[in-house]
Order: C-alpha cells, then sequence, then structure tokens
C-alpha cells in the first residue's frame, strides 16, 4: 500500500497538470478576492458574513481538488497508464486507496494555498481600505479548517467518481454540471433536502449565517459520507470492471 | 501440462464481449525458457488472451495463470513478469525516466535499476529527460521494454513489439528478444505477422476466432512449407490427370504452371517421364513461413 501511495504521489509531482492547476487556482482566488474586496461597500465588508466570505475564498481550492482527483484515475485511462500501474500493482484495491489518499493530500495542499492567499490578499485589502478585522478565533478557525477540510474531502470525492466514472470528459463534465447547476437548482426549490448534497454541505464548513445550510458538524459528516460512497462505488467498479 | 510446472497456463479460457466470443475455450501452456510467438490474424483474440493472463481481464469461463497463480495474487509481479502490451502507455508530459521511477516506486525496485535500464535500451542521458510525447515510436518501444524489465522477470509477454517500427527498429528489437531469450527467460510474443517473429522464436502458438489453430515447435511448422513443387508443362491437363491418380492434387496457378503440394521433384519427374510428359519448369517450392500461417488462419475465416 505505500508504495502504491508513494507512486501516486510521485506521479503527481511528474507532470505538468498539478502546475497548471495551482497556476488556476492563484489566479482564481486573487481575482474573486481582489474583485469582491474592493467591490464590496464598506459598510458590508465589516459585516461578520461577508467579511468571512473574503477570507474563505480558499475553499475554491476544492474545485480545483477535485478536478486533480478526477485526472488521477481518468488520466490514467486517457493516456493507458493504468495497465503499467495496475501491472505493478494488480490488487486494485491498493490503487484506488493509493489515489484517494494521494489525492486527499494534494486537495489539502491546495486547500492551505488557498487559505494563504485569500488571507493574504484579504486581509491586505482590508488594511488598504482600512476596515477592522471583525472575525473571532472560532470564525477565523472555520475559514482556515473548512477551507482546507473541504478541499482535501473533495480532493478525494474527485478520485472517488474518476475511479467510478474512468471516462475524463465525462467525469469533469459531470462534476460541472452538478455542481453548478443540478445542486444549485435543488437547493433553490428543495433546499430541506438540497442542504444535504455534497456542494451544499461543504458550503456549510465554510459560511456563516446562512440560512437552510446544515451545522458545520452535520455538514461534515454529511460530505464524509459522499467520500466514503464514492470510494466504495469507485473500488467496486474498478475491481470488477476490466481495463482494455 | 500441470499447472505448477508451467510458466503460462490457459485452461479453457473463454472471453465474451456481447454475442461476441473473443477468446473460445483456449488452452496452451508455456514451459520455462521457451521463447513462443503467439500468432493470428488482427481480432484473433491475442491481445485479449494476454490482458487475461495478466489480470486486466476476467475471464468469462476457463482460468488463466502465470507461474501456476493468477496474476492478481503474485507477489512481486514485476519480479517475474515483465508486459507490454501498448507501446504508448504513458503520460506525454511526464520524463521517460519519470514514467519507468513511478513503476519502480510502485514496485519497491531501486532507482539504479532504472538508469541501468534506460542504458540498456539506450533511452539515458538527454533521452531519459525528455518528456515522453517528444519520443519517436522507436524511443518509446524501448521505454515499455524497459519498464518491462525493471524487476528482472523470468516472464516476459510482449504484445505486438514489431508494430510500426522501422528495418532499423525491428532489427534492434530482434537482437534484444534473442539477448533476453540467451539469458533463460520465457517469451511470448503476439504478432500477427509470422515473419516478424520467425527468427526470434522457436515455437508457434497460432490463435483465430479465438481458437487454438496449431501449437507447435516452428521447426515442425517449417517442415510444412518444404514439399511444394511447381511445375511448368505445356501438356498440363494430361500430367494433372497422371498426378490425380498418384494420389497427389495439383494446383493450377497459371495456364501451363501448376502447383503440388506434398511432394519433391524427383517423385514428380518420375510421373512426368512414365506418362510421356514434356516438362518445362521443374521447381522445388521453397515456399514461406507466412503462406503456411495465412494457409492455417485462411481455414477457419
Amino acid at each position: 500500500m505505500s508504495a502504491a501511495l508513494h507512486s501516486e504521489l510521485f506521479k503527481l509531482r511528474t507532470t505538468r497538470t498539478a502546475l497548471a492547476i495551482v497556476l488556476a487556482l492563484v489566479a482564481l482566488i486573487l481575482l474573486i478576492v481582489l474583485a469582491s474586496g474592493f467591490s464590496l461597500s464598506t459598510w458590508e465588508l465589516t459585516q461578520r458574513k461577508d467579511q468571512f466570505l473574503l477570507l474563505a475564498n480558499g475553499s475554491n481550492a476544492a474545485a480545483f481538488a477535485a478536478l486533480l482527483g478526477v485526472l488521477a484515475f481518468t488520466g490514467e485511462f486517457r493516456h493507458g497508464t493504468i495497465r503499467p500501474t495496475l501491472l505493478a500493482t494488480p490488487r486494485r484495491g491498493r490503487v484506488v486507496l493509493a489515489k484517494i489518499v494521494a489525492s486527499t493530500a494534494a486537495g489539502a495542499l491546495l486547500g492551505v494555498l488557498g487559505v494563504a492567499l485569500s488571507f493574504g490578499v484579504g486581509r491586505l485589502v482590508m488594511s488598504i481600505r482600512g476596515i477592522p478585522a471583525v472575525l473571532d478565533h472560532r470564525d477565523l478557525a472555520l475559514a482556515i479548517g473548512g477551507s482546507v477540510a473541504v478541499s482535501a474531502l473533495w480532493g478525494a470525492l474527485g478520485a472517488g467518481v474518476g475511479a467510478a466514472v474512468r471516462n475524463q470528459v465525462a467525469a469533469i463534465v459531470g462534476l460541472l454540471v452538478w455542481a453548478l447547476l443540478v445542486e444549485n437548482i435543488l437547493f433553490a426549490l428543495l433546499p430541506g433536502v438540497g442542504r444535504y448534497l455534497p456542494g451544499q454541505a461543504s458550503n456549510a464548513l465554510v459560511q456563516v449565517e446562512v440560512p437552510h445550510l446544515l451545522g458545520v458538524l452535520p455538514g461534515a459528516l454529511v460530505l464524509v459520507g459522499y467520500v466514503v460512497a464514492a470510494g466504495a462505488i469507485g473500488l467496486i467498479v474498478t475491481e470488477r470492471r476490466d481495463v482494455a | 501440462m500441470a499447472r505448477a510446472a508451467s510458466v503460462v497456463l490457459a485452461d479453457g479460457l473463454t472471453k465474451r464481449y456481447g454475442s461476441l466470443v473473443a477468446v473460445d475455450d483456449l488452452s496452451f501452456a508455456l514451459a520455462a525458457g521457451t521463447v513462443t510467438g503467439f500468432l493470428g490474424p488482427n481480432g484473433a483474440g491475442k491481445t485479449t488472451t494476454l490482458r487475461l493472463l495478466l489480470g486486466l481481464a476476467e475471464p468469462d469461463g476457463g482460468h488463466a495463470f502465470v507461474f501456476g497463480r493468477r496474476y492478481r495474487d503474485l507477489d512481486r509481479p514485476l519480479h517475474r513478469v515483465g508486459a507490454v502490451l501498448e507501446a504508448s502507455d504513458f503520460h506525454p508530459g511526464r520524463r521517460g525516466r519519470d514514467h519507468l521511477r513511478s513503476q519502480a516506486i510502485a514496485a519497491r525496485i531501486p532507482v539504479g535499476r532504472v538508469d541501468e535500464l534506460l542504458r540498456l535500451v539506450e533511452l539515458d542521458g538527454a533521452a531519459a529527460q525528455r518528456r515522453v510525447k517528444a519520443y519517436s515510436l522507436g524511443m518509446r518501444q524501448r521505454l515499455a521494454l524497459a519498464g518491462a524489465l525493471l524487476g528482472d522477470p523470468e516472464l516476459l509477454v510482449l504484445d505486438e513489439p514489431a508494430n510500426g517500427l522501422d528495418p532499423e527498429g525491428m532489427r534492434w528489437l530482434r537482437d534484444f528478444l534473442r539477448s533476453l531469450a540467451g539469458e533463460g527467460r520465457t517469451v511470448f510474443v503476439s504478432s500477427h505477422v509470422l515473419a516478424e517473429i520467425a527468427q526470434t522464436v522457436d515455437r508457434v502458438i497460432i490463435i483465430n476466432k479465438g481458437r487454438l489453430v496449431i501449437e507447435s515447435p516452428l521447426d515442425e511448422l517449417t517442415a510444412r512449407v518444404a514439399g511444394s513443387v511447381r511445375v511448368r508443362t505445356p501438356m498440363r491437363p494430361q500430367l494433372e490427370r497422371l498426378l490425380e491418380a498418384a494420389g497427389l492434387h495439383a494446383q493450377v496457378l497459371d495456364g501451363d504452371e501448376l502447383l503440388v503440394p506434398g511432394a519433391d521433384t524427383r517423385r514428380i519427374g518420375e510421373i512426368a517421364f512414365r506418362g510421356d510428359i514434356l516438362l518445362h519448369e521443374l521447381l522445388q517450392e521453397s515456399g514461406s513461413l507466412e503462406d503456411v500461417f495465412l494457409d492455417l488462419t485462411a481455414e477457419q475465416r
């Protein structure tokens, strides 16, 4: 297992995919934090909710973590490297677990990067505009810990989905359509049900004062549940389906 | 052959894809140290058979064993079996050396072995540091071979390794496979062109439509080639009748030309002489293995 994990971490480091994802993440967070930091009114930015949202932008790393997780599997099927991978580690469960763990770690790292950027730039914008910090320690811990946790869990979720779907385009398009469209519609129409969906459960970890969302702990548990479910499906599919 | 004694054992192996039976009750065994060609036209089921042997696909019937076990149950599989299924199984953006390292790490093989193999397949130095997308097909083939040899395996399984190689690459591959066989390894190499591997293998397994056509030492197959005689005569119909009477079935090649399988020039010459047949040409046909291969695989088509 540890050999398979080391191999997965090595694979992550030896293409330019991870670098491209890091650069895209940096660009996006800079854009969002600068845009919202300078466009929100002084009154808004001194409100707990908006200030929290500004500093919790590190949670955007979750989308990139999910992408990296999806690519961990679908990339291997796309390029055929799944064959040498399974020849070296024919016990497929180990490969699935290794990829999920590696994607979780990569997701956590992206989360840390996102948090550092959004805090660094967000605080800078606030000090330039002379806006006082209103968040308490609990809020700050949530903005930091929530962002990192959500990114790590979405990395794992992406790996599970990638293992279950295999087709790169289908997995990425599916995740995008789900996250940007399906969830938002469901949550708007049926918030009582929608709040249990993975995206809204994630939001529960990185938002304050939002109606209908779950609490932090229930949200985290629900999200972990999705990770376990996706991982289990990915494991079963990988064990059972032939590799072309 | 007993399961334990065979390096590779296919036992009633069957694989279906919908209504298509890709591998149909296929049984064969490879003994240690043999170099076996796995032949058949495209679509015969060779690649599917190799996938079943290597645990990438599960059979619908029968068993596939390497060293007496399912591939998935092997401990340290890369140390027992080295395989190249596709010469394109690389991430294009990863450096050649890093590709080997990722495999070596998974199999707990020291990085020194990676560099050793890069030298062996002549991809050391700058080539090792280049990303695979900049590799030629020949370089990819060699990188894949290096990957198969990482664990110094006793068994090598290669699927169509000669595909797309230029003559120089083919010769390199032939010499390389010979040297591997010379080290006592068991080699199982597939091809749809017998000539590509005829100089390398000492046994052949020919399949078609997923079924075994023949499993035979190469020299027995070669023996089938001998014994065709080409005759040119202005009295073709008369000679045909005489041959028929002697139990020989001649094929008409041209207006005055016949091909007589299962005969030699002496016998044909005698028959012609006794029947007062004028011969313009009498030639022992050397033929080619390829003809035999095509005949064998055509029978079932």
